[in-house]
């Protein structure tokens, strides 16, 4: 077959596949055997949690599996996408790589395919692995047949997140991990050493930076359009990240200098000074006003003022925040009110409102019987929202009133 | 074959290495390229080859640009620098996964090449020395039968024998349509095989002619009487000082790649004038 001719050519890549795997096959192997190793440990855990565990049931397994076993797999997602340009530290290596007659695009494409494809096959077979190996132990403690669906919670978890949740958040949250993919093969097209901790550094300093962006945003528009600008955002960046990428590679030289980490470093920081000089609106104390409530409740609410405010949480990166308060009644509440928060809690449907009143002291009857009423409500997200509230917006809102006291509690927030 | 036009490279701005850098090269020929520490030889190589990107200028070969790296260039061309690395496999493996992108590449030459240089087919790189690995290396590169093969330095790292074994097999390995170009110190290794002397020094081309013309145009004497104005350079030597003389009557004598090598950056404009009368 004439291989010399200049067009793109898939037979061509198939034969940069078997090059770059035979000639850096002891980085592959070590990288698969890392790989079967860390992915072993979340199952091990959750079976040895089993183990543990006094009433023989799965407890922090699920969570062993599910969340580590999704950590490790981006982290050794992010080691291969850090492989990208195999083994080119060295001047010699670099000159192999660049005099191998093949386009520069067949290259990276060949290179591309073994850090992605050929790592998700190594990370499918070493979680695999961990099923078998999780199964197998849990069939030595006798363990019930419940016990062995934990298993599957990595894939579930995958097929949850991939498949089924696309909402704008979601969404936002996969062009995030897109976007620290591309860091990782910019970074490994820039780095001849260390390729992998430089990257994780770059990486753990852009992470917080669409969240802050998000955070930002949310003084102007809503939850949903925040993260679909985020989401925007993110992966508009990590299609540039991934051409910059491309560009660097097809511009590989035999003398290069290194590229130095304190740049990127610099530029991070830049933006996050730049970020956070963005005005943003305080939020400052929210007043629940009796309209207001009302609408909410469902209840008529006798006039009351607005005290103090004895918290005030401002969670920061997805716009989260709570804020509690203090209210008086103006005039201690009459039976009829009670009376309504009494019949909407024994309402058998969506009220809000429920009423809790401890049950009468046998030896002493006439002790003070303290019954509360709670109503609770939240919207957003799908969620309808009360008449006047704005359905775009994630809130909630918690009421506390102690009957008799002439004092109640209203929490309101986003979440 | 190679074009080398208004090249201008460095790797600072403040320290440019070649500046308006021209040389052709021809094929059919062994090329000796010469010059001293630090002149820019490797670096000449690496941008003759595309592993070097210039600033300005451009490297032709066979009318293509060599810095777009198209397959078909760099099949055409193959390079053993003077430091090179092999991966831990076995030769018979290396030529399998290496050789298809090569189209000439004739495995009857490699074959012959190791007999040459007496080495087994069934080698791993691994086992072997430096030496070994770059008489490996050689008979791989002969055996790809590019029409450019560009050597740093071929001679080190290899013994006495293997430096004959190489003239021999570099001998076999020749055609008209082949360039071989050799950077090297070691010009005694090689003399008997150049066909063609190039000598750079201070960004520029000092010297570029065939060893034919060259001794045609120059007589190299040693210890002899010579009127003064035939001389253009001595330098001491055993038997007396080797001498670089004019030659007006055609005389023949041996080529004294040193002694050239020394006149040629000690008495620049004369050599000049001598090979580039017009300039």
């Amino acid at each position: 077959m004439n291989s010399n001719h200049n067009t793109f050519s898939l037979v061509r890549v198939g034969q940069l596949l078997r090059h770059f795997l035979v000639i850096e096959r002891s980085s592959y192997i070590i990288y698969t055997l890392i790989s079967i190793i860390v992915v072993q440990i979340p199952y091990l855990f959750a079976a040895y949690e089993y183990y543990a565990s006094i009433n023989k049931h799965y407890n922090e397994g699920e969570t062993a599996i599910g969340l580590g076993g999704t950590f490790i797999t981006l982290m050794l997602l992010f080691a291969a996408a850090s492989m990208l340009m195999g083994s080119t530290e060295s001047k010699q290596c670099r000159n192999n790589h660049i005099m191998l007659p093949a386009r520069i695009s067949e290259k990276f494409v060949a290179q591309l395919i073994i850090c992605t494809v050929g790592a998700c096959i190594v990370i499918l077979a070493s979680h695999l692995l961990g099923i078998l190996s999780y199964c197998t132990l849990l069939t030595t403690m006798d363990a019930p047949s419940e016990c062995y669906a934990l298993a599957t919670t990595f894939f579930e978890h995958c097929t949850t997140i991939i498949v089924y949740r696309q909402t704008p958040e979601h969404i936002m949250l996969k062009g995030i991990l897109l976007m620290l993919y591309t860091i990782c093969l910019l970074g490994a097209t820039h780095w001849r050493k260390q390729k992998f901790m430089r990257n994780i550094s770059i990486m753990f300093l852009s992470a917080p930076l669409p969240f802050i962006l998000l955070d930002n945003l949310h003084d102007y528009v809503n939850n949903n359009k925040g993260y679909i600008i985020t989401a925007i955002i993110v992966y508009t960046l990590s299609a540039l990240l991934f051409w910059l990428a491309w560009r660097k590679y097809r511009r590989i030289q035999i003398i290069e200098r290194p590229a130095k980490l304190w740049k990127p470093i610099a530029s991070l920081l830049a933006i996050y000074i730049v970020l956070f000089s963005i005005p943003t609106e305080e939020r400052g104390t929210i007043i629940i006003d009796e309209p207001r409530v009302e609408r909410i409740s469902g209840v008529d609410f006798p006039h009351y003022t607005h005290i103090r405010e004895t918290n005030n949480y401002d969670g920061g990166l997805l716009g989260d925040f709570s804020t509690t308060s203090i209210y008086r009644f103006d005039e201690q509440p009459t039976e009829e009110f009670y009376q309504q928060l009494d019949s909407l809690a024994q309402i058998k449907g969506p009220t809000g409102w429920i009423k809790i009143q401890p049950p009468i002291n046998p030896v002493e009857p006439q002790s003070d019987n303290i019954t509360e009423y709670y109503f609770h409500s939240y919207w957003g997200n799908d969620h309808p929202a009360p008449e006047g509230e704005n359905p775009d917006a994630d809130r909630h809102i918690h009421i506390t009133i102690t009957k008799g006291v002439n004092e109640f509690k209203i929490t309101y927030g986003a979440h | 074959m190679i074009e080398i036009k208004n090249l201008s490279f460095g790797y600072k701005k403040s320290a440019p290495v070649y500046e308006n850098f021209s040389l052709n090269i021809g094929a059919g020929k062994v090329f000796g390229l010469l010059g001293k520490n630090g002149t820019g030889k490797t670096t000449l190589l690496y941008l003759l080859t595309g592993l070097l990107h210039p600033q300005s200028g451009k490297v032709l070969f066979g009318g293509v640009d060599v810095h777009e790296r198209r397959p078909a260039t760099l099949g055409e061309m193959f390079i053993v620098p003077e430091e090179f690395e092999l991966p831990n496999i076995s030769l018979k493996e290396y030529v399998k996964i290496t050789a298809p992108f090569y189209p000439r590449f004739s495995h009857e030459q490699l074959k012959n090449c190791l007999e040459v240089f007496e080495m087994p087919a069934d080698i791993k790189f691994g086992e072997l020395s430096m030496g070994q690995k770059k008489k490996a290396f050689i008979c791989f590169a002969l055996a790809t039968n590019t029409r450019l093969l560009v050597m740093d330095e071929p001679g080190n790292g290899l013994d006495i024998p293997s430096k004959s074994q190489f003239r021999k097999a570099i001998a076999m390995g020749m055609s008209d349509e082949k360039s071989v170009i050799i950077s090297t110190h070691q010009v005694r290794d090689i003399d008997s095989l150049l066909d063609h002397l190039i000598i750079i020094d201070d960004k520029r081309v000092l010297l570029d002619a065939s060893t034919t013309e060259i001794t045609r145009r120059l007589y190299f004497g040693e210890g002899e009487a010579r009127e003064s104005d035939e001389i253009i350079y001595r330098q001491p030597s055993i038997s007396g000082n080797s001498l670089l003389c004019t030659n007006g009557t055609g005389e023949e004598s041996n080529l004294n790649i040193e002694l050239l090598f020394n006149a040629t950056l000690a008495e620049r404009e004369k050599i000049a004038a001598i090979f580039n009368p017009q300039k």
